[in-house]
């Protein structure tokens, strides 16, 4: 079975020739749930944004992104923004600053509808409405009207995956969208994304710091540290004890803070 | 609606304060302005008649309150050396001053904004390193040597333009005032861009660094239909205050140039006052280039709010 | 499951792969900046024992000369040496900025800091005072004290230097009133440190790099008030020479000797431009959270 989205041999260099990727590599299947677990600056999120050309300014990414086959790394923009959002979207850390402050919600909801699907008007506003009951959210007529810094945190995460899942993408990049979550609105945000990922059938790519917050969402798990991928696994087996003395470390950590699920519960679904 | 009143309240108080301010400066400060306005030989009688008339021999608040009174209702008293209403002194001016710094200020717009963004954009680019290395030059350049220097290089040597004056026929010879205009525009214009477009690209710079502008891309707009539909109104926040704050600057960099290029205008005409102690003058040019700036302040931050709708917003939940 | 918290990879002690590589160099902007600042400050002392010529002295009587070997900047309409003027208002020009940065610099932190830490009516008001000023236009406070004083050095100073407080009083005052809700400033309060130890531990190590930043902006913009004060005629008067005044008294005179007008220019750039450098330069090198690219 060929991948939908496979990262090859990823590199990312800064222009002064620092390596901050080295050889990344993993897949992500048609409906599959992949984790991507490490600890901050170990080049996770960076991946994520290199899979959508959004590296910062000074940064070259080398190796191969396909999707269904067709690099994204040598995409020319036009073709890549055509990708963007529809086939590829992303959703962000820190919803507060990843939503615009001088733009009502709706408006931003129907943005995408808008360059991607030619959505305008009264249809793409009952689209945005539809796509708020779809995360969720109660009172989708205030909301739409509200601007971002009116929502609370879980509203607004609400928000960006609406923003995300309006084009209906193959693949949804997730990085680290509960880390700046309460605990109680972390849960709810990742009940409400597992539950989109079953019903959506989109693939999802989850990145976090947080192994047990990943394996509440992810069946595969990649493990990387400096820039590299220490081990490619799934979370049962990683849990189980998987094979890389760093990913044992990771989850033996996890497990004395947090009391991680015990190695029999393999299937993320169960975490409802 | 309520917050803007508000400004406007606020305004009117700042108004009344700075025309203390400029009250209190010009007659409590060591030396007496009358007799100094009548320079030496100045007899006790003289003196004493220009007292009354200026209202000196009346308690300070009294004095202050039927200025306030005068100004209020259009009366700006008479010039010591001309012996002409203030009031029409100034509105003689008007015709040079008003068109040189509106000129001068849309001039520097046109140019600063998009030049900003654009050195923003690319900022590592040739045109960026350039604009931001001609800007950090231009700040330290004084506007009068740009006069100068213009005057030298265009009117003097190469016979261009004129090298200064003001047409004595005035606006009825279109041509020759705006010939005459040119150089002075150009001049307030150079030396107000290299100010904003360290502003704009500063603010551009600010913006592109925001997350949402990524979020954006992320969801498939172009780098430049994202700024556009994102950034723009970010960066419009701080460079409408720019703005306000260039267009006072432009007034005043007018006062100056007036005398770099012998124009009559409001510049000349304060300079004359200051050094001949015109105080009736002096005073109220003050103030009214003072109330211009005031105004426009209040306007910029009407316009901020009308922008940003956090301003608009939580302020009127607080009040 | 709500009980989840961070996990933390603790058995690692791996360093941070992207380790912050603090530039030991120092900015380029401060080694230019304090060059620049630093020549003309040189002149304008070395102007205050020594001048080619006296000031005064209309020499051979070579008017409106070019440079050469005897005048290396030509010489003005009665004759005098250009360059032995321009050293004289390099002096005039380094009082000028000091004089007004101390201005500004005591005004400026009394009321700041009066603003930023006691009660919150003196704050309300001082900071509406403080709005004013800001709305004032330098030039027309000058303009003020000018036609109040006459024209001197001192009137631009004080001119300069009561706008310039406005500045560094609002900047004062909002990083007093930040360093003084940080965590370990309540932790020192808690522990017994008064007031006046708060503020001479806590805040003021905190606040001096962002006021001598603004102070060496304020400077820059010294030079370029005084110069456009002496341009006008409302500056230091003739014996005391000043950039300002010589451009202007050169200004008629320039198609013959063009240098007279060009000359004090640079001058007047060269210091500005340095002061400004210095700013920037001294903002770099105190600000970790700056990036070098702006």
């Amino acid at each position: 079975m060929t991948a939908l989205l496979s990262v090859d041999d990823l590199r990312v260099e800064t222009s002064t020739g620092r390596t901050l990727l080295d050889g990344v590599s993993w897949s992500l299947d048609a409906g599959g749930r992949l984790g991507i677990v490490g600890e901050s600056g170990s080049g996770k999120s960076l991946t994520a944004l290199a899979v959508l050309g959004l590296l910062p300014e000074g940064m070259r990414a080398t190796g191969r992104v396909l999707l269904d086959g067709t690099d994204l790394l040598t995409l020319p923009p036009r073709a890549l923004g055509r990708v963007r959002g529809a086939q590829v979207a992303m959703v962000f850390q820190e919803p507060l600053t990843a939503l615009d402050p001088l733009m009502t919600v709706g408006r931003q909801i129907t943005g995408p509808l808008r360059l991607h699907r030619g959505l305008r008007g009264s249809a793409a506003r009952d689209e945005a409405a539809r796509l708020a009951r779809l995360v969720h959210l109660t009172d989708t007529e205030r909301i739409l009207r509200s601007y971002p810094w009116q929502l609370s945190g879980g509203q607004r995460q609400r928000v960006a995956l609406a923003m995300a899942l309006a084009c209906e993408p193959r693949v949804l990049l997730a990085d680290e969208p509960t880390t700046a979550l309460d605990v109680t609105v972390q849960a709810e945000v990742l009940d409400l994304l597992d539950d989109l990922v079953d019903r959506t059938g989109v693939a999802l790519a989850f990145v976090s710091h947080d192994l047990p917050v990943v394996a509440r969402v992810a069946r595969d798990l990649v493990v990387m540290r400096d820039g590299r991928v220490v081990e490619r696994t799934t979370v049962a087996d990683a849990l189980a004890g998987g094979e890389a003395a760093y990913t044992r470390d990771l989850v033996a950590a996890a497990r004395a803070v947090t009391g991680l699920p015990t190695p029999t519960r393999t299937a993320p679904e169960d975490a409802r | 609606m309520r917050a803007a009143l508000l400004r406007i309240g606020t305004l009117l108080i700042s108004l009344v304060l700075a025309s203390v301010v400029v009250f209190v400066v010009l007659r409590l400060l060591p030396g007496d302005s009358a007799g100094t306005s009548l320079g030496v030989g100045t007899t006790a009688d003289q003196l004493e008649q220009l007292r009354s008339e200026l209202g000196t021999d009346q308690p300070v608040v009294t004095q202050y309150v039927q200025w306030l009174g005068q100004v209020v209702r259009g009366d700006l008293g008479t010039s010591f050396v001309s012996r002409l209403p203030v009031a029409d002194l100034i509105t003689q001016k008007l015709p040079i001053t008003v068109p040189l710094s509106l000129a001068a200020f849309v001039m520097a717009a046109l140019v600063s904004v998009p030049l900003g963004v654009f050195a923003a954009v690319h900022r590592r680019g040739p045109v960026g390193v350039a604009v931001s290395a001609v800007s950090q030059l231009g700040v330290a350049v004084p506007v009068f040597w740009v006069g100068v220097l213009l005057v030298l290089v265009l009117a003097l040597q190469a016979r261009l333009l004129p090298a200064g004056g003001f047409p004595r026929t005035g606006w009825d010879d279109p041509a020759a005032a705006v010939r005459s205009l040119v150089l002075p525009v150009v001049t307030v214009a150079i030396a107000m861009s290299a100010v904003m477009v360290r502003y704009v690209r500063s603010a551009t710079l600010d913006v592109l660094d925001q997350d949402h502008l990524r979020t954006a891309r992320s969801l498939g707009y172009g780098r430049w239909h994202a700024l556009a539909r994102h950034g723009l109104r970010g960066a419009a926040v701080p460079v409408v205050s720019i703005l306000g704050i260039e267009l006072a600057t432009s007034l005043l960099g007018a006062v100056v140039i007036e005398n770099v290029f012998a124009l009559p205008g409001l510049g000349t005409l304060l300079l004359d006052s200051v050094k001949a102690r015109d105080l009736p003058v002096v005073q109220a040019l003050v103030l009214g280039l003072t109330a211009v700036v005031l105004v426009t302040n209040a306007l910029v931050d009407l316009a901020q709010r009308a922008i940003d709708p956090r301003l608009r917003l939580s302020k009127e939940v607080a009040a | 499951m709500t009980d989840l918290t961070t996990a933390v990879p603790a058995a690692t002690g791996a360093a941070e792969p992207r380790p912050r590589r603090r530039a030991r160099r120092l900015p380029p902007s401060l080694v230019v900046g304090a060059v620049l600042v630093g020549l003309v400050a040189l002149v304008g002392l070395v102007s205050l024992v020594w001048t080619p010529y006296a000031l005064d002295d209309t020499g051979d009587g070579a008017r409106l000369a070019g440079p050469s070997a005897a005048h290396w900047g030509g010489t003005d309409r009665l004759g005098r040496d250009l360059l032995s003027q321009l050293m004289a208002g390099a002096g005039n020009a380094l009082v000028v900025a000091v004089a007004s940065m101390v201005v500004a610099g005591v005004l400026g932190v009394t009321v700041g800091v009066l603003a930023g830490a006691t009660r919150r009516w003196v704050d309300v008001t001082l900071l509406s005072a403080v709005d004013l000023l800001i709305a004032f236009p330098t030039l027309l406070l000058a303009m003020l004290i000018v036609t109040v004083r006459g024209a001197s050095l001192w009137s631009a100073v004080w001119a300069i230097g009561i706008s310039g407080s406005a500045v560094i009083a609002r900047v004062t005052r909002v990083n007093v009133a930040r360093v003084l809700r940080e965590d370990y400033v309540t932790a020192a309060h808690a522990a017994g440190t008064g007031w006046w130890g708060t503020v001479t531990r806590h805040v003021v190590p905190n606040v001096w790099p962002t006021l001598l930043v603004q102070l060496m902006l304020l400077g820059g913009g010294a030079v370029l008030a005084e110069a456009s004060l002496s341009y006008l005629g409302l500056g230091a008067p003739p014996p005391q020479a000043s950039w300002g005044r010589l451009l202007q008294e050169a200004q008629s005179t320039m198609l013959v000797q063009p240098w007279g007008a060009i000359l004090p220019g640079v001058a007047i750039v060269v210091t500005v431009l340095g002061l400004n450098l210095l700013g920037d330069g001294i903002r770099e090198r105190t600000d970790p959270n700056l990036r070098g690219d702006r």
